[in-house]
């Protein structure tokens, strides 16, 4: 056990990173056991672990890393075939590593008994052998007038030397003696060669040149012929150099001289092609760094960009603060972009627990389902990120209990007999949007809306007065878990309402379609940048508040003779389209009185998305685009009516931001 | 808002210890206390920019280094009858629990007093515009009858701002 | 006092290491998680040294090496590697790699390999 600190943090984020490549790419392979890239990435991460956990000193997860390790050395060189039995060993042996590192995070200890399970993985790496393993023999056989010290020349060899050298070279017998405890010997016998090629020419060696990595180092001793113009002491020197060369032993040989060329081979490496497809979420590649740090960060960046709009607002009359504006605005931007960046985090790392748990539950609930996930690389501020988990758990969860239907089920119906979820993400403007789908049963209506009746969440009248899209939000009341038996895989208390609060707290929108027998959807929109967004900036009675431009399609000033009416509601016509016009004072309760938007000859509209439709929200003055930093509304306020946030304006002051989404 | 108009309140040590202390201030002709412990800070009130769809003791929110925080006119919370006339002194009372900011929209700021809890009466027919709960109960000092809120039942008294206009 | 340029995929080994490192009063110049980055990291900033690990995704260490000797046939470059790595140590060493040290890490040996090179 160790007791540094530092290092415990950051074994148990590694371990979980690690932990989910593991269960990612053995699902992979179960359905592609010839997929090389993912072989490598199993084997590289269970490396990993094992490299950290043998530091912290915790032997039992060296232990079993180690060995799968092995597996997935002997499966890549194809010594072993993927077969279900090993797949199944190991998931096993991935939800050992899991329960020792939570061990190890509850208790402190890796004290766990995995024999029975080690004992399993040995016999299957035993049995799984496809292949003999080549001997470890030294290939190269020894010269007859073997002396153990040395090496010798026989007499062709000595001729052959005598035709090539040149004048100036000198033929040594070199012996290089390695520590006894020498690590790696095989590549410090590769050391010592290299070295010595560079100053000359190795006619003959033991071990040979080429075959140092898989030779037997007799007694520790690197034994060359070495054929040179470099002086003794340079050579002995050179060699004495590298690490663990513990003696070195020249002699000259006699030989007759002759002129001759030799030069020693260059060895072109041609680049590899670059591995692009491996796991691209099995480590950042960026430093870690704690949330709170990022936060702490954001929030002097909102700062500054607040004491900037309000400097800009001073409107000082001076050439050098003229000037000085543009800068500073210039840095002020480009650090919010950067922070911005730093915060932002593939959600395919939050994706990766899922193939895991729908393969489960699938098994679980007897029912056969493809899952699909699109969009791993679309990047999130990681704070939104680590919300989102619970919430997309639980929507796949009911995909699986009460979307898709058992295979005889489907048959039956004449549906495919495996079910398919797909998970997607992308970005979509300045909005990030994450969709659960499922072609399963859909959401029965009818059994909605009666419960939602019984329970008194809304009236028939209401009822009879709501299109089918409303009917369907119902879903996301509280209080209206349509499920007569609670399996034992969904429930927990994560209803719909908690997933639509959850979204909503993060500034979001969840929205559900469904049809019958066809399957059901819900789509998540969550805004892409939580602290700093682009705003216009409105007069509302006397007030000022911001829209977020991400909200708004248009603005215009329309003359009131242009309004219509449509079943007594005002509406306009734009460009063939029918958008209803709303007073915004009404949506803040705001009194009117008789100062009826309609009476005045002209007015500003604003255009803006609310509820998957467009509506024309009626203001008494559009003012300016800017950047605002949302800044939340008090705990002690809740949620209030239309208004999602607020945030400080140019003169210190409080603007609100209204939330459009449920204003129509 | 500048730095000077703050009143920062200093938590000095006494043996009673700083629990029996309380801030003392005005509604229209009335002496109220709360205790010091949880007040953080007195300010000249800036501009308070109005949320709708609050209920009507929500007067809006001010900016506080940063942070947007709500101010309740404690008159409206309380039910006591109002003069409207604008008054000079009005002060706003920083108000910490939990972690959740609130600011008092109070008359004027009188002194701190240190206040034994044994001296403070129990009324049992309270003052009928306020609640029960909402009184410690009252302490007289040089002759003026000051009555002791309990702050946090009044801030949190299970009615959150939202859930009123709801049902409103 | 070297400036080192610290690759290997393991953040957690790229910590240790770091530490060791600055204990004998080394300065970290940068840190790359994997060969690719580090290659990109030393034609950037160079280094005085290069800690390389072996088995990285993207590119691993000996592909590295290369390229970093390609692009400076000066760089100094030393391989941490396991256990069992030896052959592929040997590549390394072939590639132009100076020297290697052995995970888990000792720090005196890591203190004399580096001591060696610079």
């Amino acid at each position: 056990m160790s007791d540094n600190n530092e290092y415990l943090d950051m074994f148990f984020a590694e371990s979980e990173e690690y932990i989910m490549v593991l269960n990612d790419n053995i699902l992979k392979l179960e359905n592609n056991p010839e997929d090389k890239e993912v072989v490598a990435s199993l084997f590289r991460a269970a490396h990993s672990l094992k490299g950290m956990s043998a530091t912290m000193r915790f032997d039992v997860l060296t232990e079993l890393t180690h060995k799968i390790e092995n597996l997935m050395d002997k499966v890549r060189n194809n010594k072993i075939d993927v077969t279900t039995e090993i797949i199944d060993l190991l998931f096993e042996g991935i939800d050992y590593i899991e329960e020792i590192v939570k061990q190890i995070k509850d208790e402190g200890t890796d004290d766990f008994n995995l024999e029975v399970y080690l004992h399993k993985l040995e016999n299957n790496i035993e049995e799984g052998k496809a292949h003999k393993e080549t001997s470890n023999q030294d290939i190269e056989n020894n010269n007859d007038n073997f002396d153990s010290k040395r090496l010798t020349l026989n007499e062709v060899e000595k001729n052959n030397i005598q035709e090539n050298k040149k004048e100036l070279d000198t033929v040594y017998a070199v012996n290089a003696e390695l520590d006894k405890v020498t690590e790696f010997k095989q590549v410090r016998a590769s050391m010592v060669l290299k070295e010595a090629k560079e100053m000359g020419y190795i006619f003959k060696s033991d071990p040979d040149i080429k075959s140092v990595d898989e030779a037997e180092i007799e007694e520790d001793v690197v034994k060359m012929i070495l054929i040179s113009n470099e002086n003794r002491e340079d050579i002995v020197n050179n060699l004495s150099n590298i690490t663990d060369v513990v003696a070195i032993n020249i002699t000259a040989m006699d030989i007759e001289s002759t002129d001759k060329n030799m030069k020693s081979d260059n060895e072109k490496q041609k680049a590899k092609n670059e591995d692009s497809s491996s796991s691209k979420f099995a480590v950042s590649s960026t430093v870690r760094v704690g949330i709170k740090k990022l936060d702490k960060l954001m929030n002097m960046i909102g700062e500054l960009l607040i004491n900037k709009t309000r400097l800009e607002a001073l409107n000082i009359n001076s050439e050098g603060f003229k000037d000085i504006l543009p800068q500073l605005d210039r840095v002020t931007m480009e650090l919010h972009h950067t922070v911005m960046q730093i915060r932002m985090e593939p959600i395919g790392v939050m994706f990766n627990r899922f193939p895991r748990m729908v393969r489960d539950l699938s098994k679980d609930s007897q029912k056969e389902i493809d899952f699909l996930i699109k969009g791993k690389e679309t990047e999130l501020d990681r704070s939104i990120i680590d919300e989102l988990g619970d919430p997309l758990t639980h929507l796949l969860r009911n995909a699986v209990d009460h979307g898709i239907e058992k295979p005889e089920t489907r048959v039956k119906k004449g549906k495919d007999k495996t079910g398919k979820i797909k998970l997607k993400a992308y970005q979509k403007g300045s909005e990030i949007i994450i969709e659960v789908e499922d072609d399963g049963s859909g959401i029965n209506i009818d059994k909605l809306t009666a419960k939602a009746v019984e329970k008194e969440l809304i009236t028939q009248k209401e009822l009879e007065e709501m299109d089918r899209e409303k009917k369907l939000q119902l879903i996301f009341e509280p209080g209206l878990s349509t499920t007569d038996q609670v399996s034992n895989v969904s429930g927990r208390g994560v209803g719909m309402d908690v997933v639509k609060r959850t979204i909503k707290s993060l500034d979001g929108d969840v929205y559900i379609k469904s049809e019958k027998e066809e399957g059901t959807k819900i789509v998540i929109s969550l805004p892409l940048t939580l602290a700093i967004q682009d705003a216009l900036m409105v007069k509302i009675d006397e007030e000022v508040f911001a829209i977020p431009l991400n909200a708004i399609s248009e603005t215009l000033k329309i003359k009131s003779k242009e309004i219509r009416q449509v079943k007594g509601n005002d509406v306009i016509v734009l460009r063939n389209e029918t958008i209803p016009l709303i007073d915004s004072r009404k949506s803040l309760n705001i009194e009117v009185g008789d100062n009826n938007y309609t009476e005045q000859e002209e007015m500003s509209v604003v255009i803006v998305k609310s509820s998957g439709k467009e509506v024309g929200l009626i203001v008494n003055e559009l003012l300016y685009q800017q950047e605002i930093v949302i800044k939340s509304l008090s705990d002690y306020l809740g949620n209030v009516k239309n208004i999602s946030g607020a945030t400080i304006i140019g003169d210190g002051e409080v603007a609100l931001i209204l939330d459009v989404r449920d204003i129509a | 808002m500048s730095e000077k108009d703050d009143i920062y309140l200093d938590k000095k040590e006494t043996n009673i210890g700083s629990l029996n202390q309380y801030l003392t201030f005005k509604l229209e002709q009335e002496y109220y206390g709360l205790q010091l412990e949880k007040a953080k800070e007195i300010i000249k009130p800036p501009k308070i920019t109005n949320v709708p769809n609050t209920p009507k003791h929500v007067m809006g929110v001010i900016n506080i280094r940063g942070k947007v925080t709500p101010v309740i006119d404690l008159k409206e919370k309380l039910g006591l009858v109002k003069n409207h006339k604008k008054k000079d002194n009005n002060k706003i009372i920083i108000i910490n629990i939990d972690g959740i900011m609130v600011g008092l929209y109070i008359d004027d700021v009188r002194e701190v007093l240190s206040i034994n809890s044994d001296d403070i009466e129990k009324t049992t027919d309270g003052k009928q515009s306020l609640e029960e709960e909402y009184i410690k109960g009252v302490f007289t000092s040089k002759g003026k009858l000051i009555v002791i809120i309990n702050i946090e039942d009044i801030l949190f008294d299970n009615n959150n701002p939202s859930e009123e206009v709801k049902n409103a | 006092m070297a400036k080192i340029l610290i690759v290997d995929d393991a953040a957690f080994m790229r910590m240790n290491l770091k530490n060791i490192l600055e204990n004998n009063g080394h300065e970290i110049v940068d840190e790359a998680a994997n060969g690719k980055i580090g290659f990109e990291s030393y034609q950037k900033h160079g280094a005085d040294l290069v800690t390389m690990d072996i088995t990285m995704p993207e590119m691993d260490g000996i592909e590295a090496v290369k390229k970093i000797m390609e692009f400076d046939s000066d760089a100094k470059v030393i391989m941490c590697s396991a256990m069992g790595q030896q052959s592929l140590v040997i590549e390394a060493i072939e590639a132009g790699a100076k020297d290697f040290i052995v995970k888990p890490f000792n720090k005196k040996r890591i203190k004399e390999a580096i001591d060696k090179i610079i």
